[in-house]
């Protein structure tokens, strides 16, 4: 480069008349500062963040509730062309010093339903929040193509060498990640991407429910994934890949669908790669034939917390987490307002779609006079002016009309929601109009060192009352409450219920110098030490125990869902006795472990759970996802004794 | 010194700025952000760039803090505080080593408001 054509260059463009430079010579001359010396004071931030609530693009607390657009399966398909770019969009939360609404490039799913005149979403790119919502029943087929679009010279450099580790370093030249961590359990690949349908009972290989697939961004068709599967009708509808009948249905309910490449699910999430993924069926019939009108109210809410930055923790064992910890938002929206009228019932799903433990939270609903009197403490036992829940599904599957009268759960008037959680509710309004607010507070605990608490700010969203009241409207009782289908039932004198074998997985960290999240002291490493190999058909009793003091795991599992038999909180002065007919989830916290003097007592939760009617490849891990990306992922290997054992992919 | 009080500490949610370089200049050559914030510097030119801090006003060779690849984005660079600097913004002066000889400021304050 020429330095002498440059200074030209620079003198060009010195001389070019505009409206700012004229106001910045005209204010130089007559202060006889330079305009150097006007700038450096307050300097330009590189980023237009602002405080002030009301700007373009920038969610205010207490606007209303918008919904996601919703894409549904039409003539038993759903067709769905997903995209997933890059952008900046105007993130606001309540975090450290308050407000702020700040630019960030985020990745995101442009979504366009693959039919004539179909709907897109996002209408507009520029505001954060989840992918559409998509909708279907049990039986429908899911065809999706997912296409990465992402301009890696977008964000930032993420690895110092192919097939690395990301690289981080601070302005002092030190080396802020990876240290110790290596591949492929360290964040890393941060513009591949892949597609989980999170709560489903599908084939985990080929097209189906594959997470062992990379999707690189670049040109058709390396960029291109599709997805094509179908949901299982209630058994004895027949398996079309075995010509079997089905053991399980796929349980119609509240699920989801995220970005899972095993090194950058942290980072994908933290950037709103998610949505709903609603099926129904005949629950949902039954629902709606107690209390009309029920799907007309219907709201779909999604938690996230956006960044685009995890915070790394120097020092052993580094912790990571989402940036700042911000703020819960509900469908890209802070503190937005919901509006029923007097005595109205609306069914409301809620999605856990963050990705790390600080929003593991109680919620209950509080009115104003409460909320303000209890601020930061306990929720106080009368709620005041606050509606009335009834809890009717946990990840998705209903309650047994046996737990929906239980007030542990379907009666209790708090719910929790761990990472990757979903809870469905009815909501009944007061009968007079009012205000209240869905409080929260912590569950988990002191969060790990640089990690912030959720403090700022300590309700997720406004309710709003007003209006004529509507006719009466009931709750189910006990006794009609839908009954669960066979299939969900756990008759313990089946021959498939007989459990063939017990494991027992321990949630905590290598041995080797990473200390990194692990799972029996393994980071994952796409080798049989870190597969779990399973027999097809049977069903398994598994403890899951969390030697982590700082952090509850949420434990997952692709493909089959698990009923809970116990969970034991050595930090819980009493213990929840559970008893059958039990829950169904796809995911649980395991409680933190308590450690006194040099001894250390963990948390566990005991689950039983049947891997029918799919073999194939797929994983369990925790789903706080820096945790996962980290290494506390292991693979499962379902195996038909009929068949050849297959030849797999592993995750890069 | 202790932590920033009210207004200061807890710090606000960390954000990646970008810093373009286009034409041998770096766009824009002034810029504050926030302690904890990351930054990564984006290469439009078709040339590579090698981007150090400066002793004396000068880029030194021997605090390289990124070399850019053509038409390439950096890897980002977090701006981290400690207790020693202070509470007061401080300013890093960085350029180009030679053949590049553009020049720019990044001031890094507790408060972003």
């Amino acid at each position: 480069m020429n330095s002498g054509s440059d200074a030209i260059k620079e003198d060009t463009v010195g001389i070019a008349p505009s409206r700012r430079r004229f106001i910045a010579s005209a204010l130089t001359t007559a202060l006889g500062v330079s305009i150097a010396d006007m700038v450096q004071p307050c300097g330009l931030w590189a980023q237009a963040c602002t405080n002030k609530p009301g700007q373009p693009n920038c969610s205010n607390p207490g606007d209303l509730f918008v919904p996601v657009r919703e894409f549904r399966s039409k003539d038993k398909k759903l067709a769905v062309d997903m995209t997933v770019k890059g952008t900046t969009k105007s993130v606001a939360t309540i975090s450290g010093q308050g407000y702020q609404c700040c630019p960030m490039r985020l990745r995101y799913y442009e979504a366009q339903e693959r039919v004539k005149g179909g709907a897109k979403w996002p209408e507009n790119p520029a505001l954060p929040g989840p992918g559409p919502t998509l909708r279907m029943r049990v039986g429908d087929t899911v065809d999706i193509n997912l296409v990465n679009s992402i301009d890696p010279n977008f964000f930032g450099k993420t690895n110092s060498a192919p097939n690395g580790c990301d690289l981080r370093t601070n302005q002092n030249f030190k080396e802020i990640y990876p240290v110790n961590d290596n591949m492929p359990s360290c964040f890393h690949k941060d513009n591949v991407t892949n597609l989980h349908y999170h709560g489903t009972h599908v084939t985990p290989d080929g097209e189906g429910d594959n997470v062992m697939v990379d999707v690189p961004p670049g040109k058709p068709p390396k960029n291109t994934r599709r997805t094509l599967f179908t949901l299982p009708l209630p058994p004895p509808a027949t398996n079309p890949d075995t010509k079997q009948p089905f053991i399980m249905g796929q349980a119609p309910g509240t699920h989801w669908y995220h970005a899972h490449k095993h090194g950058s699910v942290a980072l994908q999430l933290l950037n709103g790669m998610a949505g709903a993924f609603i099926i129904e069926g005949e629950f949902d019939d039954q629902l709606k034939a107690l209390i009309p009108g029920l799907d007309e109210t219907e709201k779909v809410l999604v938690i996230q917390q956006l960044g685009d930055t995890i915070l790394i923790q120097p020092g052993t064992p580094m912790n990571t987490c989402a940036g700042g910890d911000p703020c819960p938002l509900v469908n890209g929206q802070l503190q937005p307002t919901i509006e029923m009228r007097p005595g109205e019932i609306q069914r409301w799903r809620f999605i856990n779609a963050t990705m790390q433990q600080v929003s593991y939270l109680t919620y209950r609903f509080l009115g104003e006079d409460a909320y303000n009197a209890s601020k930061g403490g306990p929720f106080p036992s009368d709620p005041g002016y606050a509606p009335v829940i009834r809890q009717i599904a946990y990840d998705g599957i209903q309650l047994a009309p046996e737990r929906y009268n239980d007030p542990n759960f379907g009666l209790s008037q708090e719910f929790a929601i761990a990472p990757a959680n979903r809870i469905d509710l009815l909501v009944q309004a007061p009968a007079t109009a009012g205000k209240s607010r869905l409080a929260f507070r912590a569950l988990h605990g002191k969060p790990p060192a640089g990690c912030a608490q959720l403090t700022q700010a300590d309700f997720l969203l406004h309710l709003n009352v007003s209006g004529s009241p509507v006719s009466p409207m009931n709750f189910p009782t006990a006794a009609n409450y839908p009954a669960m289908p066979a299939w969900l039932q756990w008759d313990e004198n089946a021959p498939i219920n007989r459990i063939l074998k017990n494991r027992c997985l321990k949630f905590n960290n290598t041995l080797d110098p990473s200390l990194r999240p692990a799972i029996n002291d393994l980071a994952y490493d796409g080798m049989p030490d870190t597969t779990q190999y399973i027999r097809l058909n049977t069903a398994e009793e598994w403890r899951l125990e969390n030697y982590w003091d700082s952090s509850i795991h949420p434990f997952h599992i692709h493909v089959n869902p698990f009923q809970v038999l116990e969970i034991f909180d050595p930090n819980a002065s009493t213990q929840v006795t559970l008893q059958a007919p039990y829950n169904w989830f796809d995911t649980i916290a395991i409680p933190a472990s308590k450690t006194v003097g040099e001894k250390l007592t963990p948390g566990y939760v005991r689950i039983r759970s049947r891997f029918v009617d799919f073999p194939g490849t797929f994983v369990l891990h925790c789903h706080i996802l820096d945790h996962e990306d980290r290494g506390m992922m292991q693979e499962v290997q379902i195996l038909d004794p009929t068949k050849p054992l297959p030849t797999l992919p592993m995750h890069s | 010194m202790g932590k920033p009080k009210k207004g200061g500490y807890p710090p606000p949610q960390p954000i990646t700025n970008y810093i373009e370089i286009i034409d041998g200049k770096i766009n824009p050559a002034a810029v504050t952000i926030a302690w904890g914030d990351l930054v990564v510097w984006t290469n439009k030119d078709a040339v590579s760039y090698t981007l150090a801090v400066c002793t004396n006003g000068q880029p030194d060779p021997k605090k390289i803090w990124r070399v850019l690849a053509e038409n390439a984005s950096s890897a980002p660079m977090e701006f981290d505080w400690s207790t020693d600097m202070g509470k007061e913004p401080f300013t890093y002066e960085y350029g180009m080593l030679p053949p590049g000889t553009a020049k720019a400021t990044i001031t890094a304050q507790i408060s972003r408001f």
